[in-house]
């Protein structure tokens, strides 16, 4: 058993003493690095010169570390001093455009100038919730007066307001440009800062001198054990290990290096998107009688000269029925209105659909919503004799029936005696609380001297009852549209056969929505991306030394606790055995009874290995 | 009829147990003398020896079974809200507020495996009186008939309710647990500076703020996501509904408010020079926005998200 597994360790030797293509081009990395003499230094290499990491004596216990070494450096400027003295040395051979290039991108982005930038989009965001937006002139003036003794904060009139376009902060210049400047900012930040960091992070990092891995961060020195061992520890832990010869490199986590990228371009996304569909949008509000048609393409109202008028928007929009679902104790469930796009050119039918609150209706680039709602018309129908519409249903009945069934043709007539009483909304009248509507019927000509006319008052709030007063205003009664129980008001006998109502749909036509929705989701995934943390451990094999160092860059604490329980974990050997591999058979067997136990991922070792041989 | 004598009582137990973990927390904080173990192992230990409550007790699991407890039943609240109303428990004040203490408890344990025994006392301190409060706040401030599960507007009766609602509740949680953290360090840095406490040595009270700094960074740093979720399938849902994601609605706008500046502090972490103090304020500062962003808004009395109370 012994021998299978010395098998096993010494493909692993083998594998790391095979040599591998990354070698040679590693090695001639190295070697191009130490050139000296006039070349000009790439942003990477700048910010891989700036990685001063903070002196940490070995075998301490961690310190909190005064900065996020590794890091591209951060401080007030995009590019450290030297890099841009280099830059601007060495620009003397290019021209002033470049030099000015890199300037302004040194200030975009800059951190502390990119916080200030959020602040300022907060704080005005803010502004905007405690000043009433996009009111009318008279409500600043009502409010904000500029003298007097209600004058707010003493200074903060109307005047001032409207000055400073605080009314319309959220589409007022200043705000347009603090957004305008943060999307510069985020894509400067991108481009010089994210991405050189992001390659830097991508290069497998060997080092061959315990000096390099006091550098990294925490260092910790293990006597009597293996390498190889503590590779076959961190993949069963996640990440991923590569060895070259006495030297170990793993990581996991690269990902959580790309989330911030991803979270800049997903911003991005999303403010293009937003101002495409300033640009682009279309929008209007329509309030449109059940059985009325309307064309789209009047109530759509562009957001700027560029917006175009989408082809759907040239049908007919007809609305066959309009529904308030009400629960028992009155209050409303849904609102439903059933409605067709047809073609005008032909009259055929696109698309018909009844839509709710929640569940729009969509036709190629055209969205309508249900958001209003309100009454149109009463529909009653007058009964008795000596009624004049129904002496003239009775002739039409008389004239018409020569043998039909007498109740479907006095229901004919019926119908045909209805008729349709227009009502308005008296909503924010004095004296009137809530939604209300309301129509009147003459009972006689208007007098000639000018007063009102004589008439039932009927008012209705909503399509399921409607209240009749007489002539002196005074109540009468409440009747359910479509119960037939007729009521008598001012002698005549009248029934409501129906309320129509009205449908409001708001209409929209917008061309960013994609892009927008896009950036959302890839914001959403991005930010929990960026969560993960980005682990890095090296590993120096000297003599029987194994030199352990190891950082990360979010979760320092789970980390420290992390690299501790590894660390126990490697197998201590026998002093005598860990000289030479083959010597040390029986304190193996003990050794190799743990790498036996994880035979599989040992293999997986010796397959990483290969594979990262075979990478790049 | 049965629903409702359960909801009663889940409603005073999840009081109760709350209640006495605030104790429970408060006498440990006080006058128990900590030691650096972990807790995972003393669980373990503790059941083979005599005197095992005693020994619970005196490690500190027993308040924290008592949180997971409220938890519990703060989840059966929910749960029989659920059967009763038929639709999820998320549509007023009151079932939002016993959610958000359901999420506190709920993070809390969660992350106290993570925790040393002292930071798992200043937490609880600080946790289990919040969650209290919030409790405290809907059972018996609220007028009962904010309390009652009205059947939902048309405007709610959408999918979209379960998963906009309840990720900005949890992600609210997170974020004011993660600026409570920040404060107590606020606080303990003030503590340290001025030597109120001299009888212990400065290294562990060192390795306290360490340990308060780190895991108020990595708990923003979770709730980030939620929050960017949260107001992202809100826009996404009002879109649907209404036909436009962003309308500056005060709730919206405030709920960006606090987005950019938690993404400040998140941001300042990584500014030279900025470690530690700094940061923290402006998490304090982040803990009064969400606070505002989630109850003062809604009584402004405008917009959407209004209950227009103090118009």
């Amino acid at each position: 058993m012994a021998f299978a597994h010395r098998g096993i360790l010494q493909q692993i030797h083998n594998q790391t003493q095979r040599p591998i293509t990354l070698d040679r081009r590693l090695v001639r990395c190295l070697a191009k690095g130490k050139q000296t003499g006039k070349k000009k230094l790439t942003l990477t290499e700048k910010l891989r010169s700036n990685n001063a990491a903070p002196h940490l004596d070995m075998f301490e216990a961690p310190k909190p570390q005064s900065d996020d070494s590794g890091e591209p450096s951060t401080s007030g400027s995009g590019l450290p001093d030297r890099g841009l003295v280099a830059a601007v040395g060495s620009a003397r051979n290019s021209n002033i455009v470049k030099v000015t290039w890199r300037r302004l991108l040194k200030e975009l982005s800059s951190l502390p100038r990119a916080i200030a930038i959020m602040a300022l989009i907060a704080g005005l965001s803010g502004l905007g919730t405690i000043i009433p937006q996009n009111k009318p002139l008279e409500y600043y003036i009502a409010n904000y007066p500029a003298e007097g003794p209600h004058k707010v904060l003493g200074f903060l009139s109307y005047d001032v307001i409207t000055a400073l376009q605080l009314d319309h902060i959220y589409s007022a210049d200043y705000f347009y440009l603090s957004m305008a400047l943060l999307a510069a900012s985020l894509t400067a930040c991108t481009y010089t800062r994210q991405w050189p960091a992001v390659k830097v992070a991508q290069r497998w990092r060997f080092l061959t001198q315990p000096s390099s891995l006091t550098r990294q961060g925490r260092t910790e020195v293990l006597p009597n054990a293996r390498i190889c061992d503590l590779g076959a520890l961190l993949l069963r832990r996640g990440y991923q290990v590569f060895l070259r010869g006495d030297s170990l490199y793993a990581f996991k986590g690269l990902a959580g290096k790309l989330g911030p990228i991803g979270v800049h371009a997903a911003l991005l996304l999303c403010l293009l998107g937003t101002s495409w569909s300033g640009f682009g949008s279309l929008k209007g509000a329509v309030m449109c009688p059940e059985g009325q048609d309307f064309q789209v393409s009047s109530f759509l109202h562009p957001g700027s000269p560029l917006a175009t008028m989408p082809e759907a928007a040239s049908n007919v929009m007809h609305v066959n029925r309009f529904l308030i679902d009400y629960r028992p104790d009155g209050s409303v469930a849904q609102f439903y209105s059933d409605l067709s796009l047809t073609d005008p050119r032909d009259g055929s039918e696109l698309l018909r659909k009844t839509i709710s609150v929640n569940d729009p209706f969509r036709y190629k680039g055209v969205t309508m919503y249900q958001t209003d709602w309100s009454l149109s018309a009463v529909t009653l129908r007058v009964l008795g004799q000596d009624a004049p519409l129904a002496r003239a249903a009775e002739a039409a009945a008389a004239a018409a029936s020569t043998g039909e069934d007498t109740p479907a043709a006095a229901a004919a007539a019926a119908e045909r005696t209805a008729f349709n009483l227009p009502m308005a909304s008296l909503e924010g009248r004095p004296g009137v609380a809530g939604r209300l509507w309301a129509t009147f019927l003459p009972l006689g000509k208007a007098a000639p001297d000018g007063s009102a006319p004589r008439g039932i008052s009927i008012l209705a709030r909503d399509p399921q009852s409607v209240v009749f007063y007489d002539a002196s205003g005074q109540f009468v009664g409440v009747r359910r549209p479509g119960s037939g129980k007729p009521i008598t008001v001012e002698g005549l006998q009248l029934v409501v056969e129906d309320v129509v109502g009205a449908t409001g749909l708001e209409i929209k036509s917008d061309p960013g929505v994609p892009v927008v929705y896009a950036g959302f989701g890839g914001l959403m995934v991005t930010t929990l991306v960026s969560y993960l943390s980005h682990s890095q451990v090296w590993a120096l094999q000297q003599g029987s030394n194994l030199f352990v160092s190891g950082r990360t860059n979010r979760a320092k604490l789970e980390f420290e606790t992390e690299l501790d329980a590894i660390l126990d974990q490697v197998p201590e050997l026998r002093p005598a055995a860990s000289e030479a591999v083959e010597g040390a058979e029986a304190e193996t067997g003990g050794g190799m009874s743990r790498v036996a136990g994880t035979n599989a991922s040992s293999n997986s070792a010796a397959g990483e290995v290969t594979a990262a041989a075979s990478m790049e | 009829m049965l629903l409702n004598k359960l909801e009663n009582f889940l409603q005073n137990a999840s009081f109760l147990t709350l209640f006495l973990t605030t104790v429970f927390y408060w006498i440990y904080a006080a006058f128990y003398v900590e030691t650096n173990v972990k807790t995972k192992k003393i669980a373990f230990d503790t059941i083979n020896q005599p005197f095992f409550l005693l020994e619970l007790a005196k490690n500190i699991i027993l308040p924290k079974y008592f949180i997971a407890i409220s938890n519990i039943l703060l989840a059966l609240l929910l749960l029989v809200r659920w059967e009763k109303s038929g639709h999820f428990p998320l549509s007023n004040l009151y079932e939002s507020l016993m959610f958000l203490s359901w999420c506190s408890t709920f993070l809390f344990l969660i992350y106290s495996t993570s925790f040393t025994l002292i930071v798992d006392k200043i937490l609880g301190s600080i946790i289990a009186p919040s969650a209290l409060f919030m409790n405290a706040f809907a059972s018996f401030s609220l007028p009962k008939e904010m309390q009652v599960s009205a059947p939902l507007v048309p405007a709610l009766q959408s999918n979209w309710l379960m998963m906009h609602v309840t990720v900005m509740i949890i992600s609210y949680a997170t974020l004011i647990m993660g600026s409570l953290l920040a404060i107590s360090f606020l606080i303990l840095n003030i503590l340290l500076n001025r030597s109120f406490i001299t009888n212990q040595p400065n290294s562990m009270f060192k390795n306290i703020l360490l340990n308060l700094d780190s895991l108020s960074y990595r708990i923003i740093g979770l709730g980030f996501p939620f929050l960017t979720i949260g107001i992202l399938s809100g826009a996404v849902w009002a879109n649907e509904a209404w036909g436009s994601y962003w309308s500056w609605d005060p709730k919206e706008t405030w709920a960006l408010l606090t987005w950019l500046v938690f993404a400040i502090y998140l941001h300042s972490r990584l500014t030279k020079g900025w470690q530690g103090k700094k940061p923290a304020i402006i998490a304090s500062l982040g803990f009064l926005v969400v606070w505002f962003c989630y109850l003062g808004v809604n009584l402004i009395g405008e917009g959407l998200h209004s209950y227009g109370f103090l118009n």
